[in-house]
């Protein structure tokens, strides 16, 4: 993936920038936003990561200058404002997804994958999702592993639905709250974790194989491998 | 801490000046009833005096008519020797001679025939006087003129016993408008002097001064009464600050104590990279320290919620959602959430209010009986939509319930078990905004924790008045945390 990073804070940029090189991905780094938008308009990029605070031309404001220019590459906003509103206001902007400061580098890196994804038109309006043996039927809200029905609570649906709809992808336990619940509160790690382990617990019956994974210091991952 | 009052060089001058109000109002209020009541009197006897001296003048215009001018001078002979009467009479000739009656001369520029103040000389007992009179005048003939007179006496002795009374009732006025004002105005200026007096020494650091507040319950007491909230408040917020300050430090410093003394370790040792143990340990503390931050964040913006922002909402939806939130772990935990939901119409911030059942369930999680039950109930209770938490654990003592819900306290005295020691105080900040309490209680055995937000919009049920109706309860009203 070729990406953009348009952040002022050079640590940070740094920081970013190594762990993508370390994954293999190239990444442009612009200082300010005035740069920034030059280089987002003059090469084409897989995603770009925008911070909101900026010299010269706050984020935000890069953000629409970007959709209004036609440009359609997905962004992620990076930003110390974590509310509700703030967040609403990025993605009104026309961001794709939000991701508050501090972060951890997996979190950023499993909402790039997922906003690349959706980007290329992967999510198109379905009526099944399937993963391996595994089939989730969206209208008659029914999941089935092989034969085997499963018998799923609303939130256990959502949740499985939004896994089904990023298998191999990491998803963070941020995403999921996110994701099922809506929630401008993290009520712990924890919670989501027995959330998960039930899920999992109806997913893999006895010899079945695996099929949701815990990826340590990330988060999960759906896949059958 | 300053005083704030400069010492005053007239300390009475605001009572001074009351009183000298009270006065010229009931002077002036005074002035103006008596004369209206002495003009309309004036104008009674005026009217009074017209019809008489009308009727008499006509009665001898018959006369003359009748009898001629010699029947008409006997009759007013006759009158004025009885002398019994104050009228005068006078029938003149053109020339303005006198033909008959008291009256020695016709007046000059009498001539019209309506009522009219003249002087006259008026012979009466033997004695000539010159007297004013009021007088009617008539046209008997060619020339001959009648005048019928009234002495002006009893005019003149009503007007000056108009000004004497006036001059006396004045003086009585101001007289007892300066005691009494001064008496009343003392009583106000002595309440502001106390508040006065009391916020010096509040400033200069006795947070437990306070006014006294008398038995009457009229408007000074009601100020006397919103001035020692203020204080509460005030000493509430100064004392929570201490405590959230020293908490503050000492949550902010023990991870960070340990993160350095990791880092010297680790140089110590000669490492070039720290080894694994130290960073996934210092992650944790890491992780810690921005979940206090975020607490704090978190309490900050729910402090700051005004009504503006809430809508029309259920407690049981609430709670339901919170319950399937936390149903699974607290199943893992090895403890049964039960649900026990009736409507609970309220009006707030939903996601505030989940925050605060999320935070009561996972202490109820956290420090509940092992097997044992968590009742998440809500329902109304009188004026109140109340959300119920209750579990079968250790509770809290009575007396440190209200430290419970301050910012950083933690029951557990070495602050060595986990959490932010915000939990609680959210909730209690949640309940406030809301103009709601939350109440900690005996749940017999353990914590009772109940959520009551006013059913009608207008309604506050705060403490200062919610309190003085649970005293005596076991209850603890906490509706203001620290």
């Amino acid at each position: 993936m070729k990406l953009l990073l348009i952040e002022d804070d050079r640590a940070t940029a740094s920081y970013v920038q190594q762990g993508l090189a370390e994954l293999g991905h190239a990444c442009d780094h612009a200082e300010t936003g005035l740069d920034g938008l030059t280089a987002a308009l003059t090469n084409r990029y897989d995603a770009i990561i925008l911070d909101r605070n900026l010299p010269q031309l706050d984020g935000l404001s890069v953000l629409q200058a970007l959709r209004s220019q036609g440009q359609t590459t997905p962004v992620l906003i990076l930003s110390a404002l974590g509310q509700v509103d703030d967040r609403i206001k990025g993605l009104d902007a026309g961001s794709d997804d939000y991701l508050t400061k501090p972060f951890s580098f997996g979190e950023l890196m499993a909402r790039i994958a997922a906003i690349v994804r959706r980007g290329s038109g992967a999510a198109t309006a379905t009526t099944t999702l399937q993963v391996g043996d595994l089939e989730l039927d969206l209208l008659a809200r029914s999941a089935k592993r092989g034969a085997r029905r499963i018998e799923l609570l609303n939130k256990e649906f959502q949740l499985l639905e939004y896994f089904m709809r990023h298998a191999g992808q990491v998803v963070t336990r941020t995403m999921l709250l996110e994701a099922a619940w809506d929630y401008s509160f993290d009520p712990g790690t924890n919670v989501i974790d027995v959330h998960v382990s039930r899920l999992r617990g109806k997913l893999e019956h006895g010899e079945e194989p695996p099929l949701l994974h815990t990826v340590r210091g990330a988060g999960y991952q759906l896949d059958a491998r | 801490m300053t005083r704030v009052s400069r010492p005053r060089r007239r300390p009475q001058a605001a009572a001074f000046r009351g009183a000298l109000w009270i006065t010229l109002i009931a002077v002036v209020t005074t002035v103006a009833a008596l004369s209206v009541q002495h003009f309309q009197t004036v104008r009674v006897l005026k009217i009074e005096l017209k019809h008489l001296l009308e009727g008499e003048a006509d009665a001898l215009v018959l006369r003359y008519r009748d009898g001629g001018l010699g029947g008409l001078a006997n009759y007013i002979d006759e009158q004025t020797r009885t002398q019994r009467r104050d009228v005068v009479y006078m029938v003149s000739d053109g020339a303005g001679r006198r033909l008959a009656g008291n009256v020695l001369v016709w007046p000059s520029g009498l001539a019209a025939e309506h009522l009219a103040i003249t002087t006259v000389q008026v012979r009466r007992g033997g004695q000539v006087q010159s007297r004013r009179i009021e007088a009617e005048v008539r046209t008997l003939g060619p020339g001959t003129r009648l005048l019928v007179g009234h002495l002006a006496d009893s005019r003149i002795a009503l007007g000056r016993r108009y000004w004497m009374s006036l001059a006396l009732s004045v003086l009585a006025t101001a007289v007892l408008g300066l005691s009494l004002g001064w008496l009343v105005s003392r009583r106000g200026v002595r309440v502001v002097r106390a508040a006065a007096d009391t916020g010096d020494r509040f400033l200069s650091g006795h947070l437990d001064e306070r006014l006294k507040v008398s038995p009457r319950d009229d408007e000074f007491d009601r100020l006397a009464e919103v001035f020692n909230a203020c204080l509460d408040e005030i000493e509430r917020m100064v004392r929570s600050l201490r405590a959230a300050t020293d908490g503050l430090a000492h949550d902010l410093k023990t991870p960070l104590t340990r993160i350095k003394a990791r880092l010297e370790l680790a140089a110590l040792r000669g490492q070039e990279v720290p080894q694994q143990d130290i960073l996934s340990e210092t992650a944790r503390d890491l992780d810690a320290l921005l979940a206090l931050v975020n607490g704090l964040l978190v309490l900050a913006r729910a402090d700051a919620t005004t009504a503006d922002s809430f809508v029309a909402l259920d407690l049981a939806a609430v709670a339901q959602e919170a319950y399937d939130l936390y149903a699974p772990l607290a199943e893992d935990a090895g403890q049964h959430l039960l649900l026990q939901l009736s409507p609970a119409p309220a009006r707030g911030v939903s996601s505030l209010l989940l925050h605060a059942t999320a935070n009561l369930i996972d202490n109820a999680i956290k420090y509940g009986s092992p097997g044992g039950q968590i009742v998440v109930a809500t329902g109304i209770e009188g004026a109140a939509s109340s959300l119920t938490i209750g579990d079968q654990g250790p509770g809290i003592a009575p007396d440190a319930r209200d430290r419970a819900v301050q910012r950083f306290s933690r029951l557990d005295e070495s602050r060595s078990t986990p959490g932010s020691g915000l939990g609680l105080s959210l909730v209690a900040t949640v309940a406030r905004v809301h103009r709601g309490q939350l109440v900690l209680a005996d749940n017999q055995p353990g914590l009772r924790a109940e959520l009551r937000l006013p059913l009608s919009p207008g309604r506050d049920l705060r403490p200062a008045r919610a309190a003085k109706e649970i005293t005596g309860e076991t209850a603890r009203v906490i509706g203001t945390e620290g």
